[in-house]
């Protein structure tokens, strides 16, 4: 059986998967940075090493994420919806919701029984409700994101940010500060506050079935604790959140390629 | 130079033979009746009335004033890919959260590209912006400024107090610009509108053949911008035969604008980005036609020249954009079905609250027919707001949900 | 009087509502002003709408006492906060339209409305709005408004009679008379060395009023949807509705009317004022709309004037306090 490799170059960190059938084989992770064709290629190599394989041995490459359209290696393309809810799905079969955080951009999908899209709703325009959100507060407060994940998933009560817009919630946050409130209660009310406006666009989508929560921020314990109690239902938590586009990406370069779906119709 | 009247007259010849060749028949008379009312507007030899796109302008071609749309005028200087400066000229003065197409203008004011008004009137639909804008512009030419508030909503009594604004505000123009309002001009630009009323209707029916027969990207631009310009003038009533007659043709030969349609999909809201940008590229590579848009959607009834300014109340109290969204919804819906599209795509232009506002319901009205829907936030007339990756993230992703069904 | 039907409280959102017609039929009246918060179906409305209008959506889909909200037709975001109301929220919800121009025509369209309004109350929530209840109701008003008048007279300061106003706006109409006639008895008279004027669409005023008056400037002239454009009386007509349409569209206008009055008023209010602050939340079209008129009008008559943006929260950043401090130094 082939193996097959799928390539998420996201604007901060570029992830390959390299799967054969339904295992991984292995996968690497490494920052974007200015230059994401070059990032890509050493990913995908660093992977390709860590499988034992040559690229010669794949029989595709799926490219996703922001910088897809300038991967040489790829065959083909894919937006990172189809290939989040794709790899969600194979994770966690009965997930019908994908809310994926990342650094710059947040989305939330609603797929099928089959793993294919219906419906998503995307913020990347706005920083609130974003990795970014996190990164401007833990500045305004001088601490580490970690240090934050930490504090937010133990508090016992939460201080509530009522600014919309990210400049407003910083200059809050420091009024806050200044004001004597505890720490703790002001990281738990900033995650809480990202929840929120995550909730907020989640509601217009079906939100039947599992949820599953990807992406860099699913890593982080407040927010998974803020989710959670926000939305009142369990999530389902990927053991790598962040390379569930690259996996997604690597099942859809399999799925399509010839010689499996021959195989498959042999099977009917 | 631009404001030379003399050049568009020059102009309108040399464009059509250096036309004859590149485009159709329609777009050709689209150019030659902008020359011609740059000719006039800049020309000063008629007064110049400005108004928004949603005034009637029949009333300003019965006057005998020249009418000046300053939005159309916005969105050509976005299709040459000039309307930076003017919007970072116009964002001095008007905050960025605000409508681009708005600020475009304001910075084109300031430059003193336009050609002055002697009057502006406007109407208070489709947003706020509209009126509050225009008597902006209004001080800063130091003109007066006349402007209808239609009634939210419709019906009866409505129709009694808008029908009373519209003869008050064109009598008070007549009046200042010391041009009568004679009936016989009335009647003879509504007997032109309601010829062109019904080359629109000939146009929509035959744009429903499969393969779709037109791009919706040449309705969002020139066709809708004849639709808000011309009413009621002699070039409307050509361009629109025109129009019916070459989609005619190709209906007839069974000739899709797309080399091989895979999907149609309706394109929602009035505008699309003018500027150089590739969304459009997109959507025909992936076989994605745009089958029809919303500002083309026949929303008017037939006007009447028996009744001149009933007609023209009618015309804008039936504006499905204007009052409560269940209008909008109507029109939509009976689109989708027209049209036998399996998706559509909602434009969010930036800072446009009265049409983005309603942008979810109208989604979960079209998902309840089973059609897949895309809400595409851009802006129309500024490329420094448009995230060419962004853009297409989206609308690749609703190819591939299109693709999956 | 009527029967009062004390706990059936009716939302109102914008001050061109004449308040008389619901107070005549018995209800309680509340201005909405929510706490400030991000809804939690925000997908419903575009997240470029201002800070209000989003608040009052998250305040309108959770836990509230309110039996019916009237809704004004006063921008695009609150026509279409409406059709989400209507369509999603099980809360009985009226449009009022209000004209943008005012003349007798439009004066007469109005008082149809309010007479649609009327409908609409007996309809939803089965109350009466008769003749003799409405005038009743306009005394009561007009003697508010005589009071707001005396305090104005008396050069109390304005952030009292705006926290005053705050007060009266979820108050029932004779404890409120009452609360400004004790307010008259010790009011605090304003004195400041620079006189202001403040505009803008911001609706929880106080902090900012209150940081002004702090830094020793005095809020002589309050163009603010919160404040007091309205302290004229409402003649008597035969007809209460005719009545309230005429004042009501009269008073001062904001900058959402388009006519030459908001200009004059405005030109009216900077008599006798050395700076002006203008206040207005992100995304607020008429007021944003308007800022380069006032910018025109301010640089004509030579006053300084001082431009903020902000949220609905109306909380004093440091920023804020920043800008306001350098711009009274000038004076001080």
């Amino acid at each position: 059986m082939r193996a097959f490799a799928g390539v998420d170059v996201g604007s901060l960190c570029t992830k390959v998967v390299i799967l054969r059938g339904e295992e991984v084989l292995s996968w690497s992770l490494r920052r974007t940075g200015a230059d994401p064709v070059g990032a890509a290629r050493c990913c995908f190599d660093e992977a390709l090493a860590r499988a034992g394989l040559q690229e010669g041995e794949l029989g595709g490459v799926v490219a996703t994420g922001y910088g897809r359209l300038r991967i040489p290696f790829a065959s083909r393309q894919v937006t990172e919806i189809t290939c989040h809810a794709r790899g969600a799905h194979f994770l966690f079969p009965k997930t019908r919701t994908v809310i994926d955080i990342g650094g710059q951009d947040a989305k939330v999908i609603a797929l099928d029984e089959r793993g294919k899209v219906l419906d998503f709703v995307m913020n990347d325009k706005c920083a609130a409700g974003t990795g970014r959100f996190l990164e401007v507060m833990a500045q305004a407060l001088e601490m580490e994101i970690e240090e934050m994940a930490s504090e937010a998933a133990t508090a016992l009560k939460a201080v509530p940010i009522s600014s919309m817009c990210t400049v407003f919630a910083e200059s809050e946050v420091i009024s806050l500060v200044a004001e004597g409130s505890r720490r703790d209660e002001i990281v738990w009310g900033l995650h809480r506050a990202i929840a929120r406006r995550i909730l907020g666009m989640a509601k217009r989508l079906p939100m039947k079935g599992e949820v599953t929560f990807t992406g860099g921020v699913a890593k982080n314990r407040g927010m998974v604790r803020a989710l959670r109690e926000l939305l009142g239902m369990p999530l389902n938590i990927p053991h790598e959140p962040q390379i569930v586009g690259a996996l997604g990406a690597a099942l859809l370069a399999s799925s399509t390629s010839p010689s499996v779906r021959a195989a498959e119709r042999l099977k009917i | 130079m631009l404001r030379a009247g003399g050049l568009y007259r020059v102009l309108r010849p040399l464009l059509a033979l250096y036309l004859l060749k590149e485009r159709n028949r329609p777009y050709r008379i689209w150019v030659s009746f902008l020359c011609r009312i740059f000719e006039g507007a800049y020309g000063r030899k008629r007064p110049v009335v400005w108004v928004n796109a949603f005034f009637p302008v029949e009333a300003i071609y019965a006057l005998g004033a020249v009418p000046f749309i300053p939005e159309i005028y916005a969105s050509l200087v976005a299709y040459f890919d000039l309307s930076r400066g003017p919007i970072a000229l116009g964002g001095t003065k008007l905050s960025t959260d605000l409508c681009s197409f708005f600020r475009c203008v304001m910075g084109l004011a300031e430059e003193g590209v336009l050609p002055e008004p002697d009057l502006v009137i406007s109407s208070s639909h489709l947003c706020d912006g509209a009126n509050k804008f225009f008597s902006e512009l209004a001080r800063f030419y130091a003109v007066d400024h006349l402007f209808l508030d239609p009634p939210y909503g419709g019906g009866d009594k409505a129709k009694v107090y808008l029908l009373e604004q519209l003869r008050y505000v064109m009598e008070e123009a007549s009046r200042r610009l010391g041009l009568p309002l004679r009936d016989e001009a009335l009647s003879l630009v509504l007997h032109r509108t309601r010829h062109i009323w019904h080359f629109m209707q000939e146009v929509n029916r035959l744009r429903q053949g499969r393969p779709s027969p037109f791009a919706g990207s040449e309705g969002l631009s020139y066709v809708a911008g004849m639709a808000f310009y011309s009413p009621g003038s002699e070039e409307g009533v050509e361009f629109f035969r025109a129009l019916r007659d070459h989609i005619a043709v190709r209906v007839r030969g069974g000739k899709g604008y797309l080399p091989r349609e895979r999907f149609r999909v309706l394109w929602l809201h009035h505008i699309r980005p003018y500027y150089p940008n590739s969304i459009f590229s997109f959507l025909d590579a992936r076989g994605i036609a745009v089958a029809f848009e919303e500002p083309n959607y026949l929303w008017w009834p037939e006007p009447r020249p028996e009744a001149p300014w009933e007609s023209l109340t009618d015309k804008l109290l039936c504006n499905p954009w204007a009052g409560p969204l269940e209008r909008r919804l109507q029109a939509v819906r009976e689109m989708a079905l027209s049209y036998g599209v399996q998706g559509a795509i909602h434009f969010s232009h930036w800072g446009c609250r009265q049409s983005t506002g309603g942008a979810v319901q109208l989604g979960e009205a079209l998902k309840e027919m089973g059609l897949l829907y895309l809400l595409l936030p851009g802006d129309g007339a500024d490329p420094g707001n448009y995230s060419p990756g962004q853009t297409l993230t989206r609308l690749q992703a609703f190819a591939e949900m299109l693709e999956s069904r | 009087m009527g029967c009062y039907h004390w706990g059936v409280r009716v939302g109102w959102s914008c001050t061109y509502l004449p308040v008389e017609i619901l107070e005549a039929g018995g209800l309680l009246p509340e201005r909405l002003l929510p706490p400030p918060e991000v809804p939690k179906e925000d997908a419903l409305l575009d997240p470029n709408f201002c800070p209000y209008i989003r608040s009052l959506l998250s305040f309108l889909q959770g836990e509230h006492s309110l039996q019916a909200v009237v809704l004004m037709n006063t921008c695009d975001g609150m026509r279409r906060l409406f059709d989400v109301v209507v369509h999603y929220l099980d809360l009985p919800a009226f449009l009022l339209d209000v004209p943008r121009k005012v003349d007798e025509s439009l004066i007469r369209y109005f008082r149809e409305r309010l007479q649609d309004l009327v409908h609409w109350l007996k309809e939803a929530l089965e109350v009466e709005v008769g003749q003799e209840a409405l005038h009743g109701a306009i005394v009561r008003g007009n003697k508010t408004r005589a009071l707001l008048r005396r305090l104005l007279e008396e050069g109390v300061k304005a952030s009292l009679i705006l926290g005053l106003v705050r007060e009266g706006f979820s108050l029932p109409r004779e404890a409120f008379n009452d609360r400004l006639k004790e307010a008259l008895s010790r009011a605090e008279s304003a004195e400041g060395k620079v006189k202001l004027l403040m505009t803008g669409s911001l609706l929880e005023v106080v902090p900012l009023v209150e940081l002004a008056e702090g830094l020793g400037a005095e809020v002589t002239a309050l163009d603010l949807c919160t404040g007091l454009r309205f302290v004229q009386e409402v003649k008597r007509e035969d007809d209460p509705l005719m009545a309230l349409s005429r004042a009501y569209l009269r008073k001062p206008p904001c900058a959402r009317m388009s006519d030459g009055r908001r200009r004059q008023y405005l030109e009216a209010s900077m008599q006798g004022v050395q700076g002006v602050i203008y206040y207005v939340p992100k995304f607020c079209d008429p007021y944003l709309y308007e800022l380069p008129s006032l910018r025109g009008l301010c640089e004509e008559k030579g006053i300084p004037l001082l431009v903020l943006e902000g949220d609905y929260t109306g909380r004093v950043t440091g920023g804020m306090r920043t800008r306001v401090e350098a711009f009274l130094e000038r004076w001080m």
